[in-house]
Parts: C-alpha cells; sequence; structure tokens
C-alpha cells in the first residue's frame, strides 16, 4: 500500500512537470519595443530634424574612452531608413545637421551579453568541498541581446549646463539571433512600432 | 508572522489529532485543475490544467476527520502582442504570465451518511504562497505573497475496495487581500484516490 502512494505521487508530480508551461518558442517572441515621451513638448510645432549616417555602438571602446565603433552598414543602413520614412510619414522634414534642426535623433547600439555559470563554484552551501563541474562537451551558456535606442532631442532647449533636453525616445530590443534578412526585419517592425504607438509625433 | 502563521496551524492540526490514536487515517492524491477569480484572473484568465492535491486526515470522531491539506496549480496565458501603457512610457511585447500556487491547509471533513457513495463537506484554514510571474523579453516581473487562507470544500467518497477509494471534491481557495496584493480565488476540482490505514 505504501509503494502504491509512492508511486501515485510520484507519478502526478512527474506529469506535471513534463507538461509545464514552455513560454517563448520563437526569437520575435522575445522583441519588445518600449517608447517614452516629454508631455510637456509640443510635437506640432516643430517641423525639421537631422540625423546622423550610422548608429554608434555602446561598447567598451567607448566607455573605456577610446574612439566609437559603429553598427555595421548591412544593418544600420535599413533601420535608419525606417526611421527615416517613418519620420517622413508623420510629416516631418529631414534636414542637415548645420540647417538649425528643430529635433536631433541620436541613435545608438547596445549589445548586452548574459552568460550562466551552472558550473561555478557557487554550490559550497550546499555541498562544502565542491568547485563546481565542467562540461566534456560544447553547451550553449550564454545570450546576447541587441538594443537599438533612438532618443530625439531638442537642441534649442538647453539645461544650465548646456545639456539638450531629451523629449522623445524609443528602444527595440531582442535577442541577437537568425539571419541577416530576419534580424533586419524584427528590427525594422520594432521601429514601425514605436512610432505607432507614439501619435503624438504627427505633425500632418 | 508568516512562518509563526504557518508553525501555529501545524501545532493546531497536531493537538487535534494526538488525542485520537486508535481512529483510521486517509491519505489522498489527485489530479486538480483550477479556475481562476478575482485578483488572480485578472492577471491569468486561462483554467489552470496543472495541479495535485495532496491530503491526509485522521477521524476523530464518527463523520468527523481533521487534518493537513497541500496542493500545486500552475496557471499559464500567453497574452497576444500588445502595448501596455503607463503615464507617458508604452512597452510592446508579447507577455507570458504563470502563477504557482501553494496552498496549505488545517482542514476539518464532515461525511453524510454511510454507503458506497458518501458525500462529504469541509472547511480549511491556512496560508496561500503565490509565486506570480510576468515575462517580457528576456525580462520577469516576479512577485510572492502570502496570503491568510480559506477554503470551504465539498465532494464525494466512492468506495471501491476495503482500503481504497476514490475522491471527486470541489474546494474554493479564497485568498484575502494583503497590503501588497488584492484578494484573489481559485475554484479547485479534484479527483484521485484515497487510502485508508488504521
Amino acid at each position: 500500500m505504501k509503494i502504491l502512494k509512492v508511486l501515485s505521487l510520484t507519478a502526478i508530480v512527474f506529469l506535471l512537470t513534463q507538461c509545464y508551461p514552455e513560454g517563448p518558442q520563437y526569437v520575435e517572441e522575445m522583441d519588445l519595443v518600449y517608447t517614452n515621451y516629454d508631455p510637456s513638448t509640443d510635437f506640432t510645432s516643430k517641423h525639421t530634424y537631422a540625423i546622423p549616417d550610422k548608429i554608434m555602438k555602446i561598447d567598451d571602446d567607448l566607455i573605456n574612452g577610446g574612439d566609437p565603433n559603429f553598427v555595421d552598414a548591412i544593418y544600420a543602413v535599413p533601420m535608419l531608413d525606417r526611421i527615416n520614412q517613418n519620420m517622413s510619414n508623420n510629416g516631418w522634414t529631414k534636414v542637415d545637421k548645420d540647417k538649425n534642426p528643430d529635433m536631433l535623433l541620436a541613435p545608438v547600439a547596445y549589445e548586452l551579453t548574459t552568460t550562466y555559470y551552472y558550473g561555478g563554484g557557487y554550490w559550497d552551501w550546499w555541498y562544502g568541498g565542491w568547485y563546481g563541474w565542467y562540461y566534456p562537451y560544447p553547451v550553449t551558456t550564454s545570450y546576447s541581446t541587441g538594443s537599438l535606442i533612438v532618443t530625439m532631442l531638442d537642441p534649442n532647449n538647453l539645461s544650465p549646463d548646456d545639456k539638450m533636453r531629451a523629449v522623445w525616445g524609443f528602444v527595440v530590443n531582442g535577442l541577437l539571433e537568425g539571419s541577416t534578412t530576419d534580424f533586419v526585419n524584427r528590427y525594422t517592425k520594432g521601429i514601425n512600432q514605436a512610432y505607432t504607438q507614439s501619435p503624438y509625433l504627427k505633425i500632418n | 508572522m508568516k512562518k509563526i502563521l504557518i508553525i501555529t496551524l501545524m501545532l493546531a492540526a497536531g493537538v487535534f489529532i494526538t488525542p485520537v490514536v486508535s481512529a483510521q487515517s486517509f491519505t489522498s492524491i489527485q489530479y486538480t485543475m483550477g479556475i481562476p477569480t478575482g485578483g488572480l484572473k485578472n492577471h491569468v484568465d486561462k483554467i489552470s490544467w496543472r495541479g495535485f492535491t495532496f491530503e491526509w486526515q485522521k477521524e476523530v470522531a464518527p463523520s468527523v476527520s481533521v487534518g493537513v491539506n497541500f496542493a500545486w496549480s500552475t496557471f499559464y496565458e500567453r497574452k497576444d502582442y500588445a502595448s501596455y501603457t503607463r503615464d507617458n512610457a508604452t512597452l510592446s511585447g508579447i507577455q507570458y504570465r504563470y502563477d504557482n500556487l501553494f496552498p496549505m491547509l488545517v482542514n476539518a471533513h464532515y461525511t453524510i451518511g454511510t454507503g458506497t457513495v458518501v458525500p462529504y463537506v469541509g472547511l480549511g484554514i491556512g496560508t496561500m504562497y503565490d509565486l506570480r510571474n510576468t515575462d517580457m523579453g528576456t525580462w520577469t516581473i516576479e512577485e510572492n505573497n502570502w496570503h491568510f487562507l480559506m477554503s470551504p470544500e465539498a465532494g464525494f467518497i466512492f468506495d471501491v475496495a476495503p482500503d481504497v477509494s476514490l475522491k471527486l471534491n470541489a474546494k474554493y481557495d479564497y485568498a484575502f487581500k494583503i497590503k501588497e496584493a488584492d484578494a484573489f480565488g481559485n475554484l479547485n476540482i479534484s479527483f484521485g484516490v484515497v487510502f485508508n490505514s488504521w
């Protein structure tokens, strides 16, 4: 009888763990788009903007004071095109940065790699004198996410220490996986969504 | 405070059970499904098909038994791509929502009549641990709360062998409102086996 009880309990727990909900199955299911804006800005009184033709990477070189690196044109050009297309659709006119634009758009890219150290020496609390484990076969223990961060700045609205006021921004975030085409499709779709969820930018 | 509550409930169960040493005891293991209500339904609207219940009871008087009841139910819902706005910020993406409920009860049952099929009613009090996750992208928002819990139940016991019965019951777990979270309910429908021993 006791064995029957144990078997029944084991069977139920086993079945439950086998059918635990799995969550996302595809890379694009983890894509996110975030926007935020300054409600005191009257976007309808602005008409022109300027944007660089490259996307700067926020990486260790930059953080350590070195020269900036830039996103490969194969990725950057379609993303910048999509930003310009959306700005145009909303009634904005692109001008050179020397033509006194009403707004500046500052696009940057940030890559974050998260690494798991499951096998590291963190298990001493449970099993003293044990220094983790090693894998005799290759395993994936990290994932990378990429964020395209675009900030709209008002060059005519400076703080006392001459910093421009950020009035709108968006972040498109997702896993850095898949082919170039898939990646560009996912990120350009994200850019479209950033404008869709920012109706206050429409000035036409 | 939460630990004290649990320990107190365990002791209460022990106090009830100890004086009756020769009575029959019942161990049940059941598959459980759950229907969310209240604050739980706001988070996950879908029925849970993943759950189990473990119960141990001892007869303390004719038709009356007391004991402990533990269960685990997992609620899950995938929300289609949508935008969520708070103040000036908007976040768009697919949300994966999970709720793991762990009700822990001290309870009493009263069986009505005798026969091959015996109806019963019961009431339990205890605590509910609620682990709630909202996943978006590579992030998760995790909340975990302990609620005071009250659980009325009713069901039928079907005798199938001298030491084995089947049990079908409905139990409504009502988790009271706390400062950090709203009240919520979970209507459990469970089916399983009861092992009787002396």
